[in-house]
């Protein structure tokens, strides 16, 4: 069962940024959940199963060059949080 | 006498030129006007661009380019569903001011076949929940009695209908979220077989799980707006051609199976929703039926297996939503300065996403990673697998099986909020047709209690819906 210290290592890699009483309040929720979810513990997988489960034929296209929609490239550009003209800015990726 | 109008009507009304598109459309506009401000079903609408679109399509009714199968007809559209010249918001700050860049497969289609887009209704942050309490903008009141919660996460799609804001809505259905709040708001709802609605443009939480359907005044509706819907999506790999699984005859000679599962009428149910199933079973009896008992046995696992699957689906799904490309976005703050971009990431997600979806994040990512994949993901998929067989060996012995859409009638707004497991518990009869991609629809039945209907829900084997709403219809009129 995480402690605070697990949950906040999850936090980090959920990339969310808790405060101290959220921590603490999903630290709880988190373990009265997982409590319920050791139900599955219970049940028997004596039968064969399969994990692969998909029967599909393969989904993939012809890769091949399809123009993209103006208005909808537009669009898209219209919701950059952050532009240069049709760039995002965005912090530096490399560190020191 | 425009009042709780069905499809039939509305086309009947139309063609009899007893009322225009442009009466029918401001009679529904107005009614909001007047009574959304109680119920907080619409998340945004556009009365200008809702009045443009009817004019065009009046012309196009005038010019006799009428066999269009939904020529004006409104329709209320969830909004996690993308209709271009609206905001999708997922009902979350981080997409506030998320403008759709294009229309969804499913907008397309219903656009190709003169329906007329109402407005946005309103859902659980991004379809996470079961009482629409957990949007970032507004609480939608249930309309049979406005201290209820409409259900969800389809809350403000079931309310529209139910409030008769529109004849029909859309919504989306992840482990009960059309279902259930059709159940709680006295309609009808459908969750196709996975595969048979294109996903293109809805936004994505469990994404093995997710589909688009229809709520509704009556059945006949469902049909006609899934058999819009319905069909292969080059631009989703996960749709399939409808190929209709429909032993139409046998129905109609009434030589079906209908199957009992012991696990879903036990302990926790209402007892009134049970006598309400039970009173129909023995009308159905009498109408030349048949019922037998039968065993969903790893179905008492579903709820957990769910928790575990969608989950960790939904933390990588809403991974996305970084404050790079789109949505809210922290670069910069007075107090906590913002020094790179782990801390844009971090503050954007933290700031934006409301408490159940970080709950929901926290669980998945718990889930997925190292140390614990096998013990919960891996785990979770083998039940699965068990869960989905049960399903198939009982679709050998029976055609349908019958159990309630939810254990409960509606509860007050405020009651479960604090508590995610209680509320959790809303969708155990809902999650374990999600988890094998069976379609299912939920009936009101007509015994009321209170405001509310017990609601029944009926699965049926992939891609039956064909006799999902022979059966349906024959219950609505028995």
């Amino acid at each position: 069962m995480p402690s605070q210290d697990e949950i906040k290592h999850i936090a980090k890699l959920a990339r969310l940024d808790l405060k101290e009483e959220e921590i603490e309040k999903l630290t709880r929720d988190l373990n009265l959940i997982l409590d319920y979810i050791k139900l599955l513990n219970e049940a028997k997988e004596d039968k064969e199963i399969e994990l692969s489960e998909n029967n599909f034929l393969s989904s993939f296209r012809e890769d091949e060059v399809r123009e993209p929609d103006l208005e909808e490239k537009e669009n898209i550009i219209k919701n950059f949080p952050d532009k240069e003209e049709k760039f995002i800015r965005v912090k530096k990726v490399f560190y020191d | 006498m425009i009042e709780n109008l069905t499809i039939k009507k509305i086309k009947e009304y139309l063609d009899k030129k007893e009322f225009s598109i442009e009466e029918i459309i401001n009679y529904y506009l107005k009614k909001i006007e007047e009574k959304d401000k109680e119920i907080n079903a619409f998340l945004e609408i556009n009365y200008d661009l809702v009045l443009e679109e009817a004019k065009k399509i009046q012309k196009k009714f005038n010019s006799k380019d009428n066999n269009l199968r939904l020529l004006g007809i409104p329709i209320a559209i969830k909004d996690n569903i993308l209709v271009k010249g609206y905001h999708c918001t997922a009902a979350s700050k981080i997409l506030e001011n998320y403008l759709a860049p294009y229309d969804a497969t499913v907008i397309k289609k219903l656009k190709s076949e003169g329906a007329i887009i109402l407005g946005k209704t309103n859902l659980d942050e991004f379809a996470m929940g079961s009482s629409t309490e957990n949007s970032a903008f507004k609480i939608t009141r249930n309309p049979l009695n406005l201290e209820y919660v409409p259900g969800g996460s389809s809350g403000g799609s079931a309310a529209a209908v139910s409030a008769d804001f529109c004849p029909v809505a859309l919504g989306s259905d992840t482990g009960g979220s059309i279902r259930q709040p059709a159940a709680f708001c006295g309609i009808v709802g459908l969750k196709p077989t996975y595969g048979s609605v294109s996903r293109y443009g809805l936004i994505a939480f469990a994404s093995s799980l997710d589909q688009i359907g229809p709520l509704s005044k009556n059945v006949e509706d469902a049909k006609i707006i899934f058999d819009v819907i319905k069909g292969k999506d080059e631009k989703d790999s996960t749709s399939l051609e409808y190929l209709s699984q429909t032993d139409l005859e046998k129905i109609k000679s009434k030589k079906v199976k209908i199957g009992i599962p012991n696990e879903f009428f036990g302990q926790g149910l209402d007892e009134r929703i049970k006598d309400s199933i039970n009173n129909l079973i023995q009308k159905l009896e009498k109408e030349g039926f048949s019922f037998q008992e039968i065993s969903l046995p790893y179905s008492k696992y579903a709820l957990a297996c769910y928790y575990i699957v969608a989950t960790s689906e939904a933390s990588s799904n809403l991974a996305r939503y970084d404050g790079i490309k789109y949505g809210f976005s922290k670069t910069f703050s007075q107090t906590d300065e913002i020094k790179n971009l782990m801390d844009v990431y971090l503050k954007s997600r933290g700031e934006g996403f409301g408490k159940e979806v970080k709950r929901r994040i926290m669980l998945g990512t718990y889930s997925l990673s190292s140390g614990y994949y096998e013990a919960y993901y891996s785990k979770a998929k083998k039940i699965q697998f068990l869960i989905k067989k049960d399903f198939e060996n009982a679709f050998q012995k029976v055609d349908f099986i019958f159990t309630p859409t939810s254990p409960f009638f509606p509860f007050k707004i405020g009651e479960k909020v604090d508590n995610p497991l209680s509320m959790y518990l809303s969708d155990i009869y809902t999650v374990p047709i999600n988890l094998a991609g069976l379609p299912a629809i939920s009936l009101p039945l007509k015994d009321k209690v209170d405001n509310f209907y017990p609601a029944l829900q009926i699965i049926g084997p992939h891609f039956s819906e064909d006799s999902l709403f022979y059966l349906s219809n024959f219950i609505e009129n028995v």
